[in-house]
C-alpha cells in the first residue's frame, strides 16, 4: 500500500507539466501553468484492441494481399478489372457494378469502365455526370486529352473530382461510394463523388424534444448534417475540417467550430485526439467518445452529446467545438455541468419561467441522489428526526414488513430500474399499459402484500422519475448508479456514510475535466460566466461570451440589444451591466 | 514569466484569492463546531463573543507581515522566504515546527470530531471505523494538488457558513440578549489578556503562507485572499459565538460539550421540524474531511519544502498515517480538548505571531546581499 | 497511478462490504419501543420509581396504513413502572418486561413527583442532561402527589395519543396564562442560575366535582382578597360538593368541574436550585408570567367597578413588560411596568363601558386588581427567597464585571428589593356590540314597578 514507485518517481525527475493549455483570454497558454492541464493527455491512450475488428477498410484481409494492394494500376483495363473484381470477390459479390463503355481517346475509341457499388452511389448522378458526357465526348476532345486528368477538367460534369494511381485508393474509392472511371491503356484511375446513401428524412430526436421551438434533428448524413448546422451559422468563419479516423477509413469525421471565436489550442488538441485514434472497422461517434474522453474509466460525460442543430450551433457560437459524423449524435466540446444541466428549451421561453424549470431540474438532481438514501439513513439511524406522528406510522407499517429498510429500499429500486429498462424495449403498443400495470398493480399489490411499506414506493417513486428531469440522458444513468452507492452508504453509517460518499462526490467533480476544462467552470474556478449558468437570466444582458472554453472574443452583442422605445432616441449613456470579472 | 511567476517548486496549478481564502477558511472554521464556543465562555465568561473579533484584530499584527512578506517573494511559500532571509537552518527549524503544529492539530481535532460523533450520534460504531473513512476520503483530496483543494474547499466553505446562518436563525426563537451581561465578564484584564493569548484561534490563517505562493496574481491578490480569510473565518466564529452565548446562559454554558450541536437540538418548529442534530452532523463530517485534507496538504507541502525535496506527494500518506495514529493515542475527548487549547493554541500563538514577524523584520534588514544565493 | 487507485478502490469496498450488513448502530424503527412520557417519583429507601409511557404504534397510527383497520384495536400506550436505585438502571430493566429497546428520543414529557421535587432533583436533571437521547425541547411538569398516578390515568379525551395531549394543552399556556410551559433545558438553565430561578407547571389528578348550585348566600363571586394572604379566596361556594371552604378553584385538581380528562394543568412549581420550595397558583403563576413578559391572553372577571355585587369579565392581552433595574451598593430598585389591553367585555349590568367617559373606569379597576396580583406574586416570591420572574436579569446589567455579581448573591437581596410594580391597561376592543342590550319600555316599567 505504501507509494514506493511514487517515491522512487519522485526522487528520479520532476513530474512533467502537460502540454496542452488553454491561456487566459486566448493567449497561447501559461508553460507551466497547472491549472488548464488536460489530465488525460499524461495516460497512456489504448488503442482501440480487439480481436475480430481490424484496420479499415482492409478488414478481414491478411499482411500480404494487403501490401499487395498497394501496387499501381495495370495499364491493361483487363488486368485492372479482375483484380478489382477478385478484391471485391465478385461476381459473387453482387454489389459491385461494373459499367463498360468505349470513349474517344486521343486518336480512336478506346475502353473505359466504371466501377462503382450500387447504392451507395447515387445512380442519377453517375448517369447524368458521369456516363452521359463521357459517351457524348466528341472526338476533339478526345484527341487532345493527354492522360485522364484532362477528362476531370473538360469532360466530367461531378463536383469532386479525385485520382488514384495505386488498387488500394481505388478499392478504397469504391468502398467510400464513389465511382472510379479506368480508361484502357492508363494506368491512372479517376475517382468522381457519387456517394449519396439513402438517408432518414429530417424529423425531431425524440429524446430531446421540446415544446416549442425546431423540431430538426440530425441524421444519418454527414453533409446533411454539416448543411443543417450552416443554416444557423452563416458566417463564413464557420469551418468544418474533414477528418479521417486512422489513415486510410472512410469514416468521416469533421470539427466545426467558428474561427476567430474559438480558441486555437482547442482545435488542435481535438484534432490531435482523433486523428491519433487507431481505427477499427466500426467507428461510429459513440466509439469516438469512448476514446477520446478525458477520463476513459469514470462515466460521466466529458461531452456533450446532442441531436439538436440549435443547440450545437449556439454553443459553436460561444467557442467550443463540434464533432460531426454521419450519425444522428454531434458531440461538443468542452461541456461544463451546468450546461449538461440546461435544456435547449430554456432559450424558447421567458427567462424567468425558465429560471423556476431550471431550480425544479436541480431539485430533481439532488432528489434523485439523496430521496432514497435519506428515507434508508433517517428510518435506519436517526429516528430522531421524524416527526412522532410520523413516527408511530411508520412503525406500524414496518412492523408487518418482514425486511430491513435498506433491503426494501434498494429492492424496490431495481423493480423501478428494471420496469423503466423493459418499458425501453416493450413495443409502442402495449407500453403504456405495462407502465400502469408496472407502477401501479405491483406497486399497490406489493404494499398489500406488506412486502414494501408504502411509504416507500412513494420515496422511489420520487427519486425514480426525478431522474428522468435531468436533460441529459449519460448524466442520467451516471446519477442512477450513484444512486445505489448512496442508500449502501446510507446502510452502512447511517448520515455519515452519505455525507462522505457526497464528499467524495464532490472531489472527483472538482477533478474531472472536459478537453482542459475544469467541469465546475466557470463557477469554480472563477471565470467569467453569462447569466444563464445556474438560473437563467434576460438574454440582453448577456454581453460577453462565457470563458468556459475561453474564446478570442469577448464580445457577443453590441450594447443594447433591445430594441428602444418609439420615439426615444438611443442613449448615450451605459447600460447598467453585470460586474465584469476579469 | 509575468504572471504568476511560475508554480513554485512544486507544479501544482494556480488558484485564485477565492481559492486561497476558501481553502483557509475552511481550514479554520471547523472549531466552531466543535468545543470552541465554551472555550471563549471560559474565558470571557458573558463576554466570551468579543474574544473572536478582538483576536482577529490582534491577528492583523502577523497577518500584515505575511502578505507583505507573500508579495515581495511571489511564489514561495514562507517556509522558502525564511530560507532566503534567514537562512537554510531557520527554515528547516520553523518548516519542522509548523509540520509538527499542523500534525498536532490534525490529530487533536479528528479525534474531537470522531468522539463527538460517537457520542452524538453513533453511540455503538468504533470511533476507528469512522476515522478510517475520514482519513481515506481525505488522503484522495489532498493528493489531487491545490486547485483541486481550492475548489472542493470553495464549495464546503460556502456551504458550511450558509448552514451556521441557517442554524443560527432557525434558533432565533430562544435568543435573549440579556444574557450578555455584564458586559466586561471576568473583567477588562483578564479580557484582554484573553485577546492576545488566543488569537491563536486564528492559527490555522498562517497556512496563507503556503497556499498564498500558488496565487496566480499575487502582488494585487495576497491581501485580497488574507482580508477575505480572515474576514470570513472571523465572521463564521463570532456568530457561533453569538448565538451559543444568546441561547445558553453563562452557568450552563461551560457544561456543555458541544455547544453549537445542542442549539441544533433545541430546534422545533410548527412541530415538525426537529431534532436536526443529523444535519448537522453533516456539516460536521464535511468539514471534518476537509480540514484533514487541508491540514495533510499542508503539512506534506511544509515539510517537503522544507526538506527541500523534488515534490510532495508522497509525504501525504505517511503525514496521514502519523496523525491518525497520534489521534488515536489519545485517550478521550476531554485530553483531547487540554492538548487542542491549552497547549497547542497557547504555545502556538508564539509559532504563529512570531515566525511571520520576526522574518519580515530580518527581511527588510538584511534584503539585498541573501537573495541571489538562496534556494 | 494505476496500482495506487486500484489499492484504494480495495479498501474501499473492503470498507463498504464490512459496513453494509447493518453494522454497529442500525437498528430498525419498528424494534424499539417508544417512550412518550415518562414520570419520576421518590421510592423507599432511597430508590427510585420511575414510570414510562411507551406508545404503541398499531394503534397510534396516523392515516390509513396497509392492511390495517381504521379503529385502533387496544390501548394508546402501555404505562409501566419501575422501581430502581437510578432512572438510568430502570430504562434497561423496562426493556427485559416490553421485550424491545427503549429510546427516549420521542419523550416530550418527563413529569417529576412533588415529594421527590421537594428533595432536590439536580442529580436527576444532571444526568437527563448529559444522556443524549434526551430532548431539550421536552416539557417538564411536575405532578401534585405521584407522577405515576398522573401518567397512568392519562388518557386523552380528544386527542389521540397522550403525547399529542401534552403537546396541545402547552399550547393554552398562551392561551389561558394559567400556567407556563418549561422546556427541559430551559428549566436545566433555571436550576443553575439565581437570576431567572426554574418553574414547572403542575399537573394533577381532576378529581370529579359537582358543580354546585349557590343555597341562598347571595354572593356568587367574592371580593379580591388582601395582598400578602394566600389566596383562599376566591373561594368556591362552601356546600359544592367535595371541596372544602377556602381551597382555591385556581390550583390544578381542585377545579369544580364534572367529566371531561382525568388531568389538569394549572399553577407553578417554583424552584430554588434544584429544590422546590413553593407553589403558585393560577393567578400567580399569570402574575408570573406577566412580569416575566411573557404574558399572551387570559379571561378572568373581577368585580364591577360600577356595580361590586356583579362581576364584570374581561379577556386582556398582554402588550409587554419592561423592566427597569437600578442600583446603588446594595439597594436594588426595580420598576416593573405591565401593558395589557382589554379585548372584550361581559357585564352583567347595563354598565356601558363602551362610553368613553367610562372606560377609564374599568381599567383603573384591572389595573388595581393585577396589581394586586403581581404584588402577591412578588411577596410570596420574597418569602421563599426566589427570583422565577428573571428580575435578576436586570439587576446584572448593573454589574461590570461577572466576579461582581456573583458576590452580590442576589437571593438573598432580593428580599430587600423594592419592587414597584404597575399594569397599564386600555380598553381597546369590547367585543361586537357597541352597548349593552336595549331594555324594553316594558321591563323598565315592570322593574320600576317591583321595586316600589
Amino acid at each position: 500500500m505504501f507509494p514506493f514507485g511514487a517515491i522512487k518517481r519522485a526522487f528520479r525527475r520532476p513530474s512533467r507539466p502537460a502540454d496542452f493549455t488553454l491561456g487566459k483570454r486566448g493567449e497561447p497558454g501559461i508553460p507551466g501553468g497547472g491549472e488548464d492541464v488536460v489530465r488525460g493527455v499524461h495516460r497512456e491512450r489504448r488503442p482501440f484492441r480487439s480481436g475480430t475488428i481490424s484496420r479499415s477498410p482492409f478488414g478481414g484481409m491478411s499482411e500480404t494481399e494487403r501490401e499487395d494492394l498497394g501496387r499501381r494500376l495495370d495499364k491493361s483495363l483487363r488486368e485492372n478489372i479482375s483484380t478489382i473484381m477478385d478484391t471485391f470477390h465478385a461476381p459473387r459479390n453482387s454489389d459491385l457494378t461494373v459499367r463498360e463503355i468505349e470513349i474517344n481517346w486521343r486518336d480512336g475509341r478506346r475502353r473505359a469502365v466504371c466501377l462503382f457499388i450500387d447504392g451507395l452511389s447515387d445512380l442519377e448522378t453517375i448517369r447524368r455526370h458521369v456516363l452521359a458526357p463521357l459517351l457524348s465526348m466528341d472526338h476533339d476532345a478526345g484527341r487532345s486529352s493527354v492522360d485522364p486528368r484532362c477528362l476531370a477538367k473538360k469532360v466530367l460534369s461531378g463536383t469532386f473530382v479525385d485520382f488514384g494511381d495505386t488498387f488500394s485508393e481505388v478499392v478504397a474509392a469504391i468502398v467510400g461510394g464513389e465511382t472510379v472511371l479506368l480508361v484502357d491503356g492508363e494506368d491512372l484511375g479517376v475517382i468522381v463523388q457519387t456517394r449519396n446513401p439513402e438517408h432518414r428524412a429530417i424529423v425531431e430526436s425524440p429524446a430531446e424534444a421540446v415544446v416549442r421551438g425546431p423540431h430538426a434533428g440530425f441524421v444519418e448524413n454527414f453533409r446533411e448534417n454539416v448543411t443543417m448546422i450552416r443554416l444557423l451559422l452563416e458566417t463564413p468563419q464557420l469551418v468544418t475540417e474533414q477528418l479521417h479516423v486512422g489513415a486510410r477509413s472512410h469514416a468521416l469525421f469533421g470539427i466545426m467550430y467558428i474561427e476567430g471565436i474559438v480558441n486555437p489550442k482547442l482545435v488542435d488538441e481535438v484534432r490531435r485526439r482523433i486523428t491519433s485514434v487507431e481505427s477499427g472497422l466500426l467507428m461510429t461517434m459513440t466509439i469516438l467518445e469512448r476514446l477520446i474522453e478525458d477520463e476513459p474509466y469514470s462515466p460521466y460525460p466529458v461531452m456533450l452529446v446532442t441531436e439538436r442543430p440549435d443547440r450545437v450551433a449556439s454553443m459553436l457560437a460561444e467557442g467550443h467545438v463540434a464533432i460531426v459524423d454521419s450519425s444522428p449524435s454531434v458531440a461538443v466540446v468542452p461541456v461544463t455541468l451546468w450546461t449538461l444541466m440546461q435544456s435547449p428549451e430554456d432559450y424558447y421561453i421567458h427567462f424567468v419561467a425558465a429560471s423556476f424549470v431550471r431550480v425544479i431540474r436541480w431539485a430533481a438532481l439532488l432528489s434523485t441522489l439523496y430521496a432514497s438514501s435519506l428515507y434508508v439513513a433517517i428510518v435506519t439511524f436517526h429516528h430522531e428526526m421524524i416527526p412522532t406522528e410520523l413516527l408511530f406510522t411508520i412503525a406500524a407499517s414496518r412492523e408487518a414488513v418482514p425486511f430491513p429498510a435498506a433491503l426494501e429500499v434498494v429492492v424496490m429500486e431495481a423493480a423501478f430500474e428494471l420496469i423503466r429498462e423493459a418499458g425501453v424495449r416493450i413495443p409502442t403498443i402495449i407500453g403504456p399499459t405495462l407502465g400502469i400495470v408496472g407502477a401501479v398493480i405491483i406497486g399497490q399489490a406489493a404494499v398489500t402484500a406488506t412486502v414494501v411499506s408504502p411509504i416507500l414506493v412513494v420515496v422511489v417513486a420520487i427519486s425514480g422519475l426525478a431522474s428522468f428531469a435531468i436533460p441529459n440522458y449519460e448524466l442520467g444513468v451516471l446519477l442512477r448508479m450513484t444512486r445505489f452507492a448512496m442508500i449502501l452508504a446510507a446502510a452502512a453509517l447511517g448520515l455519515p456514510g452519505v455525507t462522505m460518499l457526497s464528499v467524495f462526490l464532490l472531489a472527483r467533480l472538482c477533478i474531472m475535466r472536459s478537453f482542459g476544462v475544469p467541469v465546475l467552470a466557470p463557477v469554480l474556478p472563477s471565470w467569467r460566466h453569462s447569466a444563464d449558468t445556474f438560473l437563467e437570466g434576460p438574454l440582453w444582458i448577456m454581453r460577453k461570451r462565457p470563458q468556459t472554453a475561453r474564446p478570442l472574443e469577448d464580445d457577443r452583442q453590441p450594447q443594447r440589444a433591445r430594441p428602444v422605445k418609439p420615439g426615444e432616441s438611443v442613449r448615450r449613456g451605459r447600460v447598467p451591466e453585470r460586474r465584469e470579472r476579469r | 514569466m509575468t504572471i504568476g511567476a511560475g508554480g513554485t517548486r512544486f507544479p501544482d496549478g494556480h488558484i485564485d484569492w477565492i481559492e486561497a481564502a476558501a481553502i483557509i477558511v475552511a481550514y479554520t472554521i471547523a472549531k466552531a463546531f466543535l468545543v470552541f464556543p465554551e472555550r471563549m465562555v471560559r474565558d470571557g465568561i458573558t463576554a466570551g463573543w468579543t474574544i473572536p473579533i478582538f483576536s482577529a484584530l490582534v491577528s492583523i499584527l502577523w497577518l500584515y507581515p505575511l502578505v507583505l512578506l507573500l508579495e515581495s517573494h511571489p511564489g514561495k511559500n514562507l517556509v522558502e522566504i525564511t530560507g532566503l532571509v534567514a537562512g537554510r537552518t531557520a527554515a528547516i527549524l520553523f518548516g519542522m515546527i509548523y509540520g509538527i503544529y499542523i500534525l498536532g492539530i490534525g490529530a487533536t481535532v479528528s479525534r474531537e470530531i470522531a468522539s463527538a460523533l460517537n457520542v452524538v450520534v453513533l453511540p455503538l460504531t468504533p470511533t476507528t471505523a469512522l476515522m478510517i473513512i475520514g482519513l481515506i476520503v481525505s488522503l484522495y483530496i489532498a493528493y489531487q494538488g491545490v486547485e483541486v483543494l481550492g475548489r472542493l474547499c470553495a464549495i464546503h466553505a460556502v456551504g458550511t457558513i450558509a448552514v451556521m446562518v441557517l442554524l443560527s436563525l432557525m434558533s432565533s426563537r430562544s435568543w435573549d440578549a440579556r444574557q450578555f451581561f455584564p458586559l466586561l465578564g471576568p473583567g477588562a484584564g483578564r479580557l484582554g489578556a484573553a485577546y492576545i493569548v488566543r488569537q491563536s484561534i486564528y492559527g490555522e490563517v498562517l497556512g496563507l503562507g503556503i497556499v498564498g505562493a500558488y496565487l496566480r496574481n499575487p502582488r494585487e491578490e495576497t491581501g485580497k485572499a488574507a482580508r477575505w480569510s480572515l474576514g470570513a473565518s472571523a465572521f463564521a466564529l463570532t456568530l457561533t459565538a453569538l448565538t451559543v452565548g444568546m441561547v445558553f446562559p453563562y452557568p450552563a454554558l461551560v457544561r456543555v460539550a458541544v455547544p453549537f450541536l445542542r442549539i441544533s437540538r433545541y430546534i422545533f418548529i410548527g412541530r415538525f421540524l426537529q431534532r436536526l442534530d443529523a444535519l448537522f452532523v453533516v456539516v460536521w463530517l464535511g468539514v471534518g474531511v476537509m480540514k484533514t485534507a487541508v491540514g495533510h496538504y499542508l503539512g506534506a507541502v511544509t515539510l517537503a519544502t522544507t526538506f527541500n525535496l523534488k515534490t510532495y506527494k508522497p509525504l501525504i500518506a505517511p503525514i496521514a498515517v502519523v496523525s491518525f495514529a497520534a489521534g488515536r493515542l489519545i485517550p478521550d475527548y476531554s485530553t483531547a480538548i487540554i492538548l487542542d487549547f491549552d497547549i497547542l493554541r497557547t504555545y502556538g500563538t508564539i509559532l504563529v505571531a512570531g515566525w511571520p514577524i520576526s522574518i519580515y523584520i530580518l527581511s527588510r534588514f538584511t534584503r539585498p546581499e541573501k537573495e541571489g544565493g538562496g534556494q | 497511478m494505476n496500482g495506487w487507485r486500484r489499492v484504494m478502490v480495495v479498501i474501499a469496498l473492503v470498507v463498504v462490504v464490512v459496513g453494509c450488513p447493518g453494522c454497529w448502530d442500525k437498528v430498525e424503527l419498528e424494534d424499539v419501543a417508544w417512550v412518550q412520557a415518562m414520570g419520576f417519583d421518590k421510592g423507599p429507601d432511597g430508590y427510585t420509581v420511575t414510570t414510562f409511557q411507551v406508545g404503541v404504534p398499531r394503534n397510534l397510527r396516523g392515516g390509513v396504513g396497509g392492511g390495517g383497520a381504521g379503529a385502533p384495536s387496544g390501548p394508546y400506550h402501555v404505562t409501566v413502572s419501575v422501581l430502581a436505585k437510578t432512572s438510568f438502571e430502570a430504562i434497561d430493566l423496562v426493556a427485559l418486561n416490553l421485550g424491545r429497546r427503549l429510546s427516549l428520543e420521542h419523550t416530550q414529557s418527563f413529569v417529576f413527583g412533588e415529594e421527590l421535587a421537594r428533595a432536590d432533583i439536580r442529580g436527576l436533571a444532571s444526568g437527563m442532561d448529559r444522556f443524549r437521547e434526551v430532548r431539550g425541547s421536552a416539557f417538564v411538569f411536575l405532578a401534585r402527589g405521584r407522577a405515576e398516578d398522573v401518567l397512568r390515568a392519562m388518557t386523552s379525551p380528544l386527542d389521540v395519543s397522550p403525547s399529542r395531549f401534552l403537546q396541545t394543552i402547552v399550547q393554552q399556556h398562551r392561551h389561558t396564562g394559567l400556567f407556563e410551559a418549561t422546556q427541559f433545558a430551559p428549566f436545566v438553565w433555571g436550576i443553575q442560575s439565581d437570576a431567572h430561578t426554574a418553574s414547572a407547571p403542575i399537573i394533577a389528578l381532576a378529581k370529579d366535582v359537582r358543580p354546585g348550585v349557590p343555597t341562598g348566600m347571595g354572593r356568587e363571586y367574592p371580593a379580591s382578597p388582601g395582598i400578602g394572604e394566600r389566596i383562599g379566596e376566591p373561594a368556591l361556594p362552601p356546600d359544592v360538593g367535595g371541596a372544602s371552604a377556602g381551597s382555591s378553584m385556581l390550583e390544578a385538581g381542585r377545579m369544580p368541574r364534572l367529566g371531561g380528562g382525568p388531568v389538569e394543568v394549572m399553577g407553578a412549581a417554583v424552584f430554588s436550585g434544584g429544590q422546590m420550595v413553593g407553589d403558585f397558583d393560577g393567578e400567580e403563576t399569570r402574575a408570573m408570567m406577566m412580569l416575566k413578559g411573557r404574558f399572551e391572553r387570559a379571561a378572568f372577571s373581577l368585580p364591577d367597578p360600577m356595580a361590586p355585587e356583579y362581576p364584570l369579565a374581561l379577556e386582556i392581552k398582554g402588550l409587554g413588560t419592561r423592566v427597569r433595574a437600578r442600583r446603588d451598593g446594595e439597594k436594588v430598585w426595580i420598576d416593573v411596568t405591565v401593558r395589557v389591553e382589554i379585548d372584550y367585555i361581559f357585564t352583567r349590568t347595563q354598565a356601558d363601558y363602551t362610553d368613553p367617559r367610562n372606560s377609564p373606569i374599568v381599567e383603573k379597576a384591572v389595573e388595581e386588581y393585577l396589581k394586586a396580583r403581581l404584588d402577591r406574586a412578588i411577596a410570596r416570591a420574597k418569602g421563599m427567597k426566589v427570583d422565577p420572574f428573571g428580575l435578576g436579569e436586570y439587576v446584572r446589567k448593573t454589574f461590570w464585571t461577572w466576579p461582581e455579581w456573583e458576590a452580590f448573591a442576589w437571593p438573598t437581596k432580593f428580599p430587600d428589593a423594592l419592587v414597584n410594580a404597575s399594569v397599564k391597561c386600555n380598553l381597546a376592543r369590547y367585543g361586537m356590540n357597541l352597548e349593552p342590550l336595549s331594555v324594553p319600555p316594558g321591563e323598565r316599567l315592570r322593574k320600576q314597578g317591583d321595586a316600589e
